[in-house]
């Protein structure tokens, strides 16, 4: 077990250290000129020049390749980040607010995810074929479907306008102010939780299916259980972790959704903040936001490999697990 | 290509030529489609949709009954009514028209993603899982690197970089879904290169590239076909979720997502139709390929099936 942690870390280090070439790569390597793409190739005035010119410098553009990537990773490993271009300021100072914004987002929408696909998927599968399976299937489908971005903007004008119901605007952490904060994440988190739900819903249905049919099941029952013992001692308990595989491929999807739902809920995280950042163009802020989201990404990954070698003691530590 | 049904078990078109195909199998074809419908009616009734759909979209300069940018002085914002069946936006654009052209572009732009993306994510999944070993472990690293960043953010990255046009966002979404592909057709490789028909052809003297031309590829086409549907409705989704970012197609050109931006939530009280049409579009198209998609696979590979 102690090797299998040290080695899924070990491969966790890895994959980091490849984001960060990659990144170098798509930001740096790929269009030949960021400062180029900054200023527009072909506005450039006398002025302009001048910056040109200095930016380059700053950059370390002017620089060879194998150089720039150096000094990337360099900056990286002592968490220097630089400034931003726009407001001069340390970028950390503005990004370290925007984590736990995002963070939290993530977090409640996981979380209605699982309740909502735990639900939705074992009734649907214990009702097989019957009007609750066919509700819950539907309900699957169109939250695929539909982009989140739209059913955000239609739920909150909507319910401003219908209902008479505002989310409370302006951020304050749980810390703070709990109830506020709360009310804050529920909706932005259901619009999202929805969307992870249906993927992980119709996974959970059709695990639970399989699980129905096998033997101790039939046994449970045979010696008298209830449904509900047998269901959620049983059934659940095994169905649960190829569930947990597909929640780490989730968060990614969520991190990405988040985007959009922060803009539209004005939430201050990070990916309202990455969108700023690219309108004003400002490459430090991109590309620190950008290497964030995949180190949460690759973290959250970890911990579900973890806790799968936790909760099923069919995995093997040894060898080369994939 | 109608074959790969059942090349699964006892029949690897090991070789025929691909393209002579059709001529031959047309008959199983209409009656493998009847059979489809029969037993996929959802699926079937999704697939009518999206052709359906993709029709309305390559007919859009024949049917809009205005042009995607005319703008009519004097008819802003008003509601849905017979001349102008969706109503019109803030500028006196015709919502229905728009939608078209938006439905036009936004799968002119999946299309082409999902295409470049998944040819080039199955070429390098398939030498991948064919040849294994030291270049196995490399790509499969980058990949694992790569799936690290969330879709819409890598896309994002791309497109910040490159600059916001059509081609930036088709290159900028067949790189966000390259990797998946690869992952998919890696381990249909991996299965592949250890059956005895490729022995058969590595012992008659077959080259590699012979080998994962004629045999390799025309046998994974299944998971390919299946993932690269499905990923017609996400790659849809990407485009439409960046150009509401801005960072996609840009005004006035037509397109859903920047359709549901700013002007339609500051309007949204008095013209609500400017966000529902373009949404449900949106909806509808993705509806269509997700389902299409999931009923390709339950008939094609039914092992994949995952729900």
């Amino acid at each position: 077990m102690r090797d299998y942690i040290i080695r899924r870390l070990l491969l966790g280090v890895v994959t980091i250290y490849l984001v960060a070439t990659l990144l170098f790569v798509i930001l740096r390597v790929i269009p030949g000129d960021v400062v180029a793409a900054l200023f527009g190739s072909e506005e450039l005035s006398e002025v302009n020049r001048a910056n040109f010119a200095t930016i380059r410098r700053e950059l370390g553009l002017d620089q060879p390749i194998y150089v720039q990537y150096g000094k990337w990773l360099w900056s990286l490993v002592q968490l220097d980040f630089g400034r931003s271009y726009v407001s001069q300021e340390p970028i950390w100072e503005s990004v370290k607010w925007a984590i736990p914004v995002t963070l939290q987002l993530a977090l409640f929408a996981v979380c209605i995810s699982v309740v909502l696909a735990a639900v939705s998927g074992t009734l649907s599968a214990l009702r097989q074929d019957t009007w609750v399976d066919y509700f819950f299937r539907i309900f699957t489908i169109t939250g695929l479907a539909m982009p989140s971005f739209w059913v955000a903007i239609v739920a909150v004008l909507g319910g401003a306008i219908y209902l008479g119901y505002f989310p409370p605007a302006g951020y304050r952490p749980p810390t703070e102010d709990l109830g506020r904060s709360i009310e804050q994440f529920i909706l932005p988190g259901v619009i999202l939780g929805w969307r992870g739900s249906a993927v992980v819903g119709r996974m959970i249905r059709s695990t639970v299916l399989e699980v129905l049919r096998e033997d101790y099941v039939r046994t449970a029952y045979a010696k008298g259980l209830q449904q509900r013992v047998v269901v959620i001692r049983h059934v659940l308990k095994n169905a649960s972790l190829p569930v947990i595989t597909i929640i780490g491929f989730q968060v990614s999807a969520l991190l990405g959704g988040a985007v959009a739902i922060e803009l539209i809920f004005g939430l201050p995280g990070m990916g309202r903040q990455l969108v700023t950042a690219i309108t004003l163009r400002d490459l430090p802020v991109i590309q620190l936001l950008v290497m964030l989201f995949a180190v949460i990404t690759v973290i959250s990954n970890l911990v579900v490999d973890l806790a799968y070698g936790w909760l099923d003691p069919r995995v093997s530590y040894s060898g080369s697990g994939s | 290509m109608a074959r790969i049904g059942h090349t699964t078990a006892a029949y690897p078109h090991s070789t025929t030529v691909a393209g002579a195909l059709p001529r031959r199998l047309q008959p199983t074809l209409l009656r493998r489609l009847a059979r489809f419908a029969r037993t996929k009616p959802l699926g079937a009734a999704a697939a009518a949709m999206v052709i359906l759909v993709l029709f309305l979209a390559m007919a859009a300069p024949v049917i809009a009954p205005y042009g995607p940018t005319t703008a009519q002085e004097g008819f802003e914002r008003r509601p849905p009514g017979p001349e102008h069946i969706f109503g019109t936006d803030q500028f006196g654009r015709d919502i229905f028209s728009r939608v078209l052209y938006g439905s036009r572009v936004s799968l002119t732009i999946a299309l082409a993603a999902v295409a470049t993306g998944s040819i080039s994510g199955a070429l390098l999944g398939i030498a991948s899982g064919y040849y294994l070993g030291k270049f196995d472990l490399l790509v499969q690293r980058f990949i694992d690197a790569k799936m690290a960043f969330p879709t819409i953010i890598l896309a994002m990255s791309i497109v910040a970089v490159l600059g916001p046009s059509t081609v930036n966002l088709i290159i900028a979404i067949a790189l966000a879904f390259l990797p998946g592909m690869a992952r998919i057709t890696r381990s249909s490789a991996i299965s592949l290169r250890e059956r005895q028909f490729v022995d058969a052809a590595r012992a008659i003297g077959g080259s590699d590239r012979r080998i994962m031309l004629q045999h390799i590829i025309p046998n994974a086409m299944a998971p390919f076909l299946i993932v690269a549907t499905a990923e017609l409705g996400g790659a849809i989704l990407a485009e439409s979720s960046l150009s509401f970012l801005g960072l996609g197609t840009q005004e006035p050109n037509p397109s859903l997502g920047a359709m549901l931006s700013r002007a339609s939530q500051q309007y949204f009280l008095r013209a609500p139709w400017m966000a529902i049409w373009p949404g449900v579009a949106l909806s509808a198209l993705v509806f269509g390929f997700n389902v299409f998609g999931d009923a390709l696979r339950d008939v094609l590979d039914p092992r994949l099936r995952r729900g």
